[in-house]
C-alpha cells in the first residue's frame, strides 16, 4: 500500500515538473516593449536595387516575425535610413542608429565601399552591423563589430570559373572589368587572374573601361582579334549584357562568366538572347529552389519589389540577417533593458561571431574568423531567359 | 548628440569647400574642378598619415599645400580663358585626378585607400578652420588684393586700366581656393577613415557651387550659409525617408525663383547691421 502511494505520489510529481516545463516558454519575454532593429539600405544611388532588395527582404522578415510573436514576445521595430550608397552619409547614420535611436543591431549597409566607412566606425561605436550584399574580400577584418552575412567574389567565382571551363572548355580567356568600381575591379583585376590560372585557363589581355562606356564595340573588335574562348566580365549587370549584346552582334562565339553583382534578373532583361549561357554565381538559389521557404519568400517579394521583378541574393540575406538577429538576441540572454544596452549589443556580437550551420533561407550560413558568411554559394547559368542552378 | 557633431563635421567641411569655389569666383572664375582639388589634399593627407606617420595637423596642410600647387600648374593655362571654357576645363581636371587615382595602386587604385586614422577632433578642427576662412575672408573684403579680386569680377577691362595685375590676382585666388578645398579633403580623409575616387566625382564639385549659389554669392556669409543649410536640411528631412530629396530638389527650385540672388546678399547683411546697431 505506502509502496503504491509512493508510486503514484511520483508519478504526480513527475507530470507536475513536465506541465511546468511545458508551461515555461524557451525564451523569456524581454524587457521593454518592442526590440529595435536598425536598418542601412542604400535605396538611391549606385545600389539602389541590392539596398531596395534588402530593405524588402528585411520587412518581409520583420512582419512574419512579428506575426509569430516576435522577439522574445516583443515585436521588432526597424528604424532605417537610406545611406544613398555613399561613403559620407553613412557616419552620421550609423552614429544616429546608435547614440540617437538607441538600436540594438544594424541590418546592414549593403555596398563594400559604405562597409569600407562604416566598419571603422563601429570599433568606437561598439554595435553589430551586418552587411548582405558586399562582396570585396578582406573588409569583415576592419572591424569585429562588422559581419558579412554574403560570400566574397573569390568565394562565389572560384566554382563558378571551374564548371564554367568544365562546361565550355575554356582554354583562353579575357578579362574586361570597370576600373571605377572598387568590387568589379578587384573581381576583374585580381581574382579571375587568379581563379585561370589555378583552372588552367591562359589569360590573353585584360581591358578596363569606366562607369559611363555605352559603347563596347571598341573592345569587342580587339577581344575578337585574340579570338578567346571566354570572357571574364568584372562588373555589374549593365555593362555585363552590354558587352555581351554587342559580343554576339560582332559574331564572337567565346562564353562568358561574370562577377558577384552580375547575376541579377537585370541581366537577363537587358541582354536577352545575348546572355545564354552566360555564367554566374549567386549567395543564395533563388529561381529554381523548390525549398518552400524560398518559393514563398520569392512570392511575396514580388509583390512589393518596383514591376514585379525577382529578388538578387541581398534580398535573402538581408531576410536571413532578422532571423539570424532573432535567433542570436533569444539564445545569447540578450535583456533589452536600457540600462544594459551596451552588454546586450556584446552579446550580440559574440552570437554572430559563433554563429554556426545556420540554416535560412539563403543557405547555410556560417561566420568564419573574420565574420564573412560562408557557405550557400551557387553557380548560375542563364538559360532559356532565366538563371538555372548548375 | 554624436550623431549631431557628425552631421555638423560634414557641414564643416563642406563650407570649407564651399568657400574653396567662392575664393576663384569672386575674380570672375567658375571652377567644377574643386572635387578634384579636394581628392588630391584628401590622398596627399592620406598618405602622409598611412605611409609615413606623419601627424595629423602637418598632413593634412601637406594636403592642403599639393592641391594648391596643383591648382597653380592648373590656374596658368585657366588664365587665358573664362567662363564656360574654364567650366569646362576644370571640369575635365577633376575628371583626370579622379581617373589618375583610380590607376595608382600605390593609393589602393578603384579599390580605396583604407586605414586612415579616425581624428576624434574632426568638428573642431573642421570648425577652426572655417573661423580661421571667415577672418581670411572678412579681412580680404577690406584689403587691396581683395579689393583687386572684386573689380576683376566686376569688369576685367575696367581693372586692368586701373592698374590691376590680373594674372597675379586671378592665379592668387585660383591656387588659393584649390589649398582650401586640399585642406577639406584632407579633413574629409581622416574623418571617414576611407577615401576612394568615386568619392570626388564631378557631380560632388557641382555641389559645392549649389551650396555657394543658395547661400548667395555676393558676400562670404552666403556659401557659408548655403553649406549649412544644405547640410543640414537633408538629415532633418531624413524622416519622410524616400521623399526627402524629391523635397530637396524642390526647396532649390523655390529658392531659385524666390531669390536667384541666394539668401544671403548684401540687402540681407545690411539689414541685420541695421538691427545690431538698434539694439546697440
Amino acid at each position: 500500500m505506502k509502496k503504491d502511494r509512493f508510486v503514484l505520489s511520483m508519478f504526480i510529481v513527475f507530470i507536475l515538473v513536465t506541465c511546468l516545463v511545458i508551461a515555461v516558454p524557451v525564451h523569456a519575454k524581454l524587457a521593454g516593449d518592442k526590440v529595435k532593429v536598425g536598418g542601412l539600405f542604400g535605396v538611391s544611388g549606385v545600389c539602389a536595387e541590392w539596398g531596395t532588395n534588402g530593405k524588402i527582404g528585411t520587412e518581409i522578415a520583420v512582419e512574419e516575425i512579428n506575426a509569430a510573436g516576435g522577439i522574445g514576445g516583443l515585436p521588432i521595430e526597424i528604424t532605417w535610413y537610406d545611406d544613398e550608397c555613399k561613403g559620407a552619409p553613412v557616419i552620421p547614420l550609423v552614429e544616429k542608429l546608435t547614440k540617437k535611436d538607441k538600436v540594438l543591431v544594424i541590418n546592414g549597409p549593403c555596398q563594400s565601399s559604405t562597409c569600407e566607412v562604416a566598419f571603422p566606425k563601429l570599433n568606437r561605436l561598439k554595435i553589430v552591423s551586418i552587411a548582405f550584399c558586399s562582396s570585396k574580400p578582406g573588409l569583415s577584418k576592419l572591424s569585429k563589430w562588422g559581419f558579412r552575412n554574403t560570400l566574397t567574389s573569390d568565394k562565389q567565382l572560384d566554382p563558378a570559373v571551374k564548371k564554367w571551363k568544365a562546361k565550355y572548355g575554356i582554354k583562353t580567356a579575357v578579362v574586361i572589368y570597370n576600373s571605377e568600381d572598387a568590387v568589379s575591379t578587384v573581381e576583374g583585376k585580381k581574382i579571375m587572374p587568379v581563379l585561370f590560372e589555378k583552372h588552367g585557363i591562359k589569360l590573353l589581355k585584360m581591358f578596363s573601361f569606366q562607369t559611363q562606356t555605352v559603347d563596347f564595340a571598341p573592345f569587342i573588335t580587339e577581344i575578337k582579334a585574340l579570338n578567346p574562348d571566354g570572357i571574364g566580365i568584372g562588373s555589374c549587370y549593365e555593362a555585363g549584357a552590354k558587352i555581351a549584346i554587342e559580343a554576339r552582334r560582332q559574331g564572337i562565339k567565346a562564353q562568358f562568366i561574370g562577377g558577384a553583382c552580375n547575376s541579377t534578373p537585370g541581366l537577363i532583361e537587358v541582354g536577352g538572347e545575348a546572355v545564354e549561357g552566360y555564367y554566374g554565381s549567386t549567395a543564395a538559389w533563388i529561381q529554381g529552389n523548390p525549398d518552400p521557404r524560398v518559393i514563398k519568400f520569392v512570392k511575396e517579394f514580388k509583390k512589393r519589389s518596383p514591376a514585379g521583378k525577382d529578388p538578387t541574393y541581398g534580398g535573402l540575406r538581408a531576410y536571413d540577417n532578422m532571423y539570424i538577429i532573432k535567433k542570436v538576441i533569444e539564445e545569447e540572454g540578450v535583456t533589452n533593458k536600457p540600462g544594459d544596452l551596451q552588454k546586450d549589443r556584446e552579446k550580440i556580437r559574440q552570437g554572430w561571431a559563433k554563429l554556426k550551420n545556420y540554416p535560412g533561407i539563403s543557405g547555410v550560413t556560417t561566420m568564419n574568423e573574420e565574420g564573412d558568411g560562408q557557405g550557400g554559394v551557387k553557380t548560375l547559368v542563364v538559360k532559356g531567359g532565366e538563371f538555372l542552378v548548375k | 548628440m554624436d550623431y549631431l557633431f557628425s552631421v555638423a563635421a560634414i557641414a564643416g567641411i563642406n563650407i570649407i569647400m564651399a568657400l574653396s569655389f567662392y575664393l576663384p569666383f569672386i575674380t570672375g572664375q567658375i571652377s567644377l574642378g574643386q572635387a578634384g582639388f579636394m581628392a588630391i589634399g584628401a590622398y596627399a593627407s592620406a598618405v602622409c598619415s598611412v605611409k609615413f606617420g606623419i601627424p595629423y595637423v602637418p598632413a593634412v596642410l601637406l594636403g592642403g599645400v599639393m592641391a594648391g600647387v596643383a591648382g597653380f600648374v592648373l590656374g596658368m593655362p585657366a588664365l587665358r580663358i573664362k567662363g564656360i571654357y574654364l567650366l569646362l576645363l576644370t571640369m575635365g581636371f577633376g575628371e583626370i585626378v579622379r581617373v589618375i587615382f583610380i590607376n595608382i595602386d600605390y593609393v589602393g587604385g578603384a579599390a580605396g585607400l583604407g586605414g586612415i586614422p579616425y581624428q576624434e577632433y574632426t568638428t573642431l578642427y573642421a570648425y577652426g578652420t572655417v573661423v580661421i576662412l571667415t577672418v581670411f575672408f572678412y579681412r580680404l573684403r577690406k584689403s587691396r588684393m581683395g579689393r583687386a579680386f572684386q573689380a576683376i569680377g566686376d569688369d576685367e577691362d575696367t581693372a586692368e586700366i586701373i592698374g590691376v595685375n590680373i594674372a597675379t590676382a586671378k592665379l592668387t585666388a585660383f591656387s588659393v581656393g584649390a589649398f582650401i578645398a586640399g585642406i577639406g579633403g584632407g579633413i574629409l580623409a581622416h574623418f571617414q577613415e576611407y577615401i576612394e575616387p568615386l568619392m570626388f566625382g564631378v557631380m560632388h564639385g557641382v555641389e559645392f557651387i549649389v551650396f555657394a549659389i543658395f547661400g548667395g554669392i555676393q558676400i562670404f556669409w552666403g556659401p557659408i550659409f548655403g553649406a549649412l543649410a544644405l547640410t543640414f536640411i537633408p538629415e532633418f528631412l531624413r524622416e519622410i525617408q524616400e521623399w526627402r530629396m524629391e523635397l530637396y530638389g524642390l526647396l532649390l527650385i523655390v529658392m531659385m525663383i524666390v531669390r536667384p540672388q541666394g539668401v544671403i546678399g548684401l540687402d540681407v547683411i545690411k539689414w541685420i547691421k541695421k538691427k545690431l546697431l538698434r539694439i546697440r
